[in-house]
């Protein structure tokens, strides 16, 4: 087996293992990046990248801490959280030291932490907890792809080394310490690495079926679901996320964490691209609006106001049977969109008047065979073409429509102006199923990413940052739907910062 | 035109999405195939789409395709 040596080893390309390569390397720590793939990058390589910091100023910190505690009820790794909001003010410097910049950037005032309004949907309740900033990417791409890119150039520029298409599948440990791990690669062919610290940020296990459905219960489908799965992954094909290093962690002796993927999305084909920030029509962003949305048995369980943040919505259908329910809305809100615009439109698709919605919906049915859009007549037809309960379809809808003529949502307190009755045909219904980026969590660490066993004493030397780890930001259970690219950056350096102090002075 | 793509490609897709007829996805390969019709496509189109890619990993050089 070929041997070869370096102070720290970081297994994963991703935004987490460049930011902590990164930051080793510009420590002057001999560096070695390990990746799976021919080519770096991660869940971010194929998202619009904006990123969020929290102010280096005591009183912002204290505040989006505190928010983030109360809506995760004091359920994740507290100490964690604080490491990762002290630390966020690092981002916009790494990523300016790459010789990118920034498109825009969106302040949250001390008064707005913890309103919602969030940019992105992956914080608790979608609260934002600080400024966000925007990059300007390249092309019709997305920046995280950029970012990258620039990373393992400069990476290389420092010394460091980058090895691709090198799957971890061990980690060695000895006495409670981490001595090394092992790479195989295409061809089976093994590498020991003799390092003194390892960096684990491999992000999830989307693509490995039994482990989705063994840690969070879903079962993976494709972006069509065709298959009758109820979990989509919104990353790009082929990703080859099947949770090798997860395994390897664990056989370690790194304890289990919980696992989370609940998002939401609209099934193809014709909804979004398989790049999926490139949407074919405005049906995902229809499939946002604040109209009335019910489960399979015709059941409305929730305020609809709060589904343009996709973990709020994508906890709550993640309770219903089947995993999945269904926007519906009549002829005149279809009417309203296109006269009046949209209640909501994320900032990535921005639609706020919405055209031709009737052909988009002919299109999606007829000509690309969506089996999840549904136009009818009557209500009847719509319960027996989605597959929904009539009987509570039409108890529910009786139910709603009262609500809005007395202009008082009584059962789930949706804002008023919201209240779109469901009278005059035709209908128009969307399903909704829940979808990630990947999985989330899974590996657990201390306050400094340090992985630690069932005891939570860390293994010394061990440590891993980003989608595969944030779950500890969540608990038990993992509420959260991504870890976010300022999580993946900040706790990537924050993993630098440890290795270094560990390697230097066995700290 | 010959068009290339190189070896930072992270096979996102774009190209493939928005210029069909001349790139396509080899999952058996895991690469980025550049079809026929991109050797013959008008080096106005082909600029434009070594522009769009994510991370500059298309090349459009004038020459004869291999």
């Amino acid at each position: 087996m070929q041997i070869i040596k370096t102070e720290v080893a970081v297994i994963g390309s991703g935004l987490a293992g460049l930011s902590a390569a990164l930051v080793l390397a510009e420590n002057g720590i001999k560096v070695m990046v390990f990746e799976k793939r021919p080519f770096q990058g991660g869940a971010v390589s194929n998202t619009p990248m904006c990123t969020m910091v929290v102010r280096n100023e005591r009183k912002f910190q204290d505040r989006a801490f505190e928010v983030h505690n109360e809506f995760t009820n004091y359920n994740g790794n507290m100490g964690l959280a604080r490491t990762w909001i002290n630390n966020s003010w690092r981002i916009p410097g790494l990523i300016t030291g790459l010789g990118l910049d920034f498109a825009g950037k969106v302040e949250t005032s001390y008064d707005e932490i913890g309103t919602i309004n969030a940019y992105t949907g992956g914080f608790p309740k979608g609260m934002n907890l600080g400024d966000y900033y925007l990059l300007k990417a390249r092309g019709k791409g997305h920046g995280g792809a950029l970012i990258c890119l620039r990373a393992v150039n400069k990476i290389r520029a420092l010394g460091g080394e980058i090895h691709f298409n090198r799957t971890l599948t061990e980690i060695l440990v000895d006495q409670g310490r981490i001595i090394g791990a092992i790479v195989t690669d295409k061809a089976g062919g093994k590498t020991r690495i003799d390092c003194q610290a390892l960096i684990v940020a491999t992000g999830g296990f989307s693509e490995n079926r039994e482990m989705v459905k063994k840690y969070t219960g879903f079962d993976y489908t494709d972006a069509n679901c065709s298959n009758g799965g109820n979990v989509m992954f919104n990353h790009f094909v082929n990703a080859q996320t099947t949770g090798e290093a997860h395994q390897a962690v664990w056989a370690a002796g790194g304890a289990k964490g919980p696992v989370s993927a609940f998002g939401r999305l609209v099934p193809g084909p014709g909804i979004v691209s398989y790049t999926p920030w490139f949407t074919r029509n405005n049906l995902y962003t229809v499939a946002e609006q604040p109209y009335l949305l019910i489960n399979r048995n015709g059941k409305r369980f929730i305020n609809e106001a709060v589904a343009q943040t996709s973990m709020n919505q994508g906890v709550a259908i993640k309770n219903q049977p089947g995993r999945y329910a269904f926007l519906l809305f009549d002829e005149e809100t279809l009417e309203h969109l296109e006269q009046v615009g949209t209640e909501y439109a994320y900032m990535i698709f921005p639609a706020k008047k919405i055209t031709n919605l009737r052909e988009q919906f002919r299109e999606v049915i007829e000509d690309q065979g969506n089996q999840h859009v549904f136009v009818a007549d009557s209500l009847d037809d719509f319960s027996r073409i989605a597959g929904i309960d009539r009987e509570g379809l039409l108890e529910t809808v009786i139910r709603y429509n009262q609500l809005c003529d007395d202009g008082y949502d009584q059962d789930f307190g949706k804002n008023p102006k919201y209240l779109y009755p469901v009278r005059k045909s035709r209908f128009y219904g969307l399903r909704i199923v829940n979808s990630a980026y990947n999985t989330l969590g899974g590996i657990r660490t201390n306050e400094k990413c340090e992985v630690i066993n069932d005891e939570q004493k860390p293994i010394k030397g061990l440590y891993s940052a980003g989608d595969c780890m944030a779950g500890e930001l969540y608990g038990d259970p993992s509420l959260a739907v991504c870890s976010l690219s300022t999580v993946a950056f900040t706790l990537g350096m924050v993993c630098a910062d440890q290795a270094t102090a560990y390697v230097r002075e066995g700290i | 035109m010959k068009v290339e793509i190189m070896d930072y490609c992270i096979r996102c897709g774009l190209c493939v999405e928005f210029y069909p007829t001349l790139f396509a996805l080899n999952f058996v390969e895991d690469r980025i195939d550049v079809l026929p019709a991109a050797m013959q496509a008008e080096e106005s189109v082909l600029r434009q789409v070594a522009l769009d890619c994510a991370v500059g990993a298309i090349s459009v050089r004038k020459g004869e395709a291999e």
